[in-house]
């Protein structure tokens, strides 16, 4: 509470000071909105990877050339191709080719991939006591991983199962 | 500068405080993506995934694997008796594919965290009208909508319960083996 004074010739009163505090901090509110849609576009690499991934997870889920049954059933995939998807992407030497023929190799710039195959609650899917899909390489600590998870039915075992897809720089 | 005895060096303090703002700045931009309620990028991801999810589910579910059995969404449209379900476990004794198909919604979305709606969009004679078959209540603002069209044949609806032949009708009579086209529709939402 201001209390006027005759000595005090202060051009300030205490609802000055509300005044401005509130205009710095709507202005502050304001700034942070703004900026932090305006920066993220032009971070590297920020959005780049999760639309890299969802490229190969289409290729693998909904094509026949990946794991799919046919062109006709998306969705819908084959054991055996999912064999095959993981001793190929687990050999280093048929590694790169695999990354050129799912479109993440070029001549600039390198992706990795991690793909598996789960049951619905995350556990890894399991034919004969052997894990069926899980190859690639591993992600380090700080890389920025693009995630998509497919949902897919296995036409051998009538399952519902989930393929997860990882893709970084 | 003797006579002042104020503990404060303006320019260190500056210094010091100006870093502490830009810190919080880069703060704050760094961890800004990561709230659900920012129109950002990342929620723009996150409703992709939930379309992304749906879609696909819809997709498997409407697998035929052989010409003798319809897929598994038109055998819970075909067991179904035309009454609306509350609740996310809502997987009533209601026994048959009905009730498969409820599990599997159960299983692959409300276990996510997912919450959905599914209803069914159909023609009758005075235009086309629409019925809940799971109801988990209103969606949030940031819901997403997929959908898949199933076509009913005659021969298909011969077993079909009373109550739904008397809901969903023949739109054209007897005179082609097509009965009526239903269309699917799941909303999606995060709990």
């Amino acid at each position: 509470m201001m209390i006027w004074k005759p000595g005090n010739d202060r051009g300030q009163v205490s609802l000055d000071y509300i005044i401005g505090i509130t205009i710095f901090i709507f202005s502050f509110l304001f700034m942070y909105n703004l900026l932090t849609g305006l920066l993220l576009p032009f971070q590297f690499n920020a959005g780049e990877v999760v639309p890299m991934a969802e490229r190969a997870s289409t290729v693998l889920a909904e094509s026949s050339s990946g794991l799919a049954i046919s062109e006709s059933n998306p969705n819908v995939i084959d054991l055996d191709k999912a064999k095959w998807l993981n001793s190929s992407l687990n050999n280093p030497s048929q590694y790169n080719d695999m990354l050129i023929q799912l479109g993440l190799s070029t001549t600039n710039i390198n992706y990795n991939i991690n793909v598996s195959l789960r049951h619905i609650n995350n556990t890894l899917y399991k034919n004969l006591g052997k894990t069926v899909l899980n190859a690639g390489a591993l992600p380090d600590d700080y890389a920025n991983v693009g995630k998509i998870t497919r949902v897919v039915y296995l036409s051998q075992d009538s399952q519902i199962l989930l393929l997860d897809v990882r893709v970084w720089l | 500068m003797i006579r002042n005895d104020r503990a404060q060096l303006y320019t260190m303090e500056a210094i010091a405080s100006a870093m502490l703002l830009i810190v919080v700045v880069i703060f704050v931009l760094k961890a800004a993506p990561l709230t659900p309620n920012t129109a950002s990028a990342s929620h723009m991801h996150v409703e992709k995934e939930l379309e992304m999810r749906g879609q696909d589910l819809l997709t498997v579910l409407d697998y035929t694997p052989s010409d003798t059995e319809p897929s598994q969404l038109k055998q819970a449209i075909l067991g179904w008796t035309g009454g609306q379900f509350d609740g996310q476990a809502a997987v009533r004794p209601l026994g048959g594919p009905t009730n498969v198909t409820a599990n599997r919604f159960k299983e692959v979305l409300g276990a996510a965290g997912i919450a959905y709606n599914v209803e069914v969009y159909y023609s009758t004679l005075s235009g086309a009208e629409s019925r809940a078959i799971l109801w988990n209540g209103r969606p949030s603002d940031n819901a997403v909508i997929v959908s898949r069209k199933i076509v009913l044949h005659d021969e298909e609806m011969e077993g079909a319960a009373q109550s739904l032949i008397d809901s969903i009708p023949n739109m054209d009579s007897n005179s082609t083996k097509f009965y009526n086209i239903v269309v699917v529709r799941m909303t999606l939402w995060r709990m």
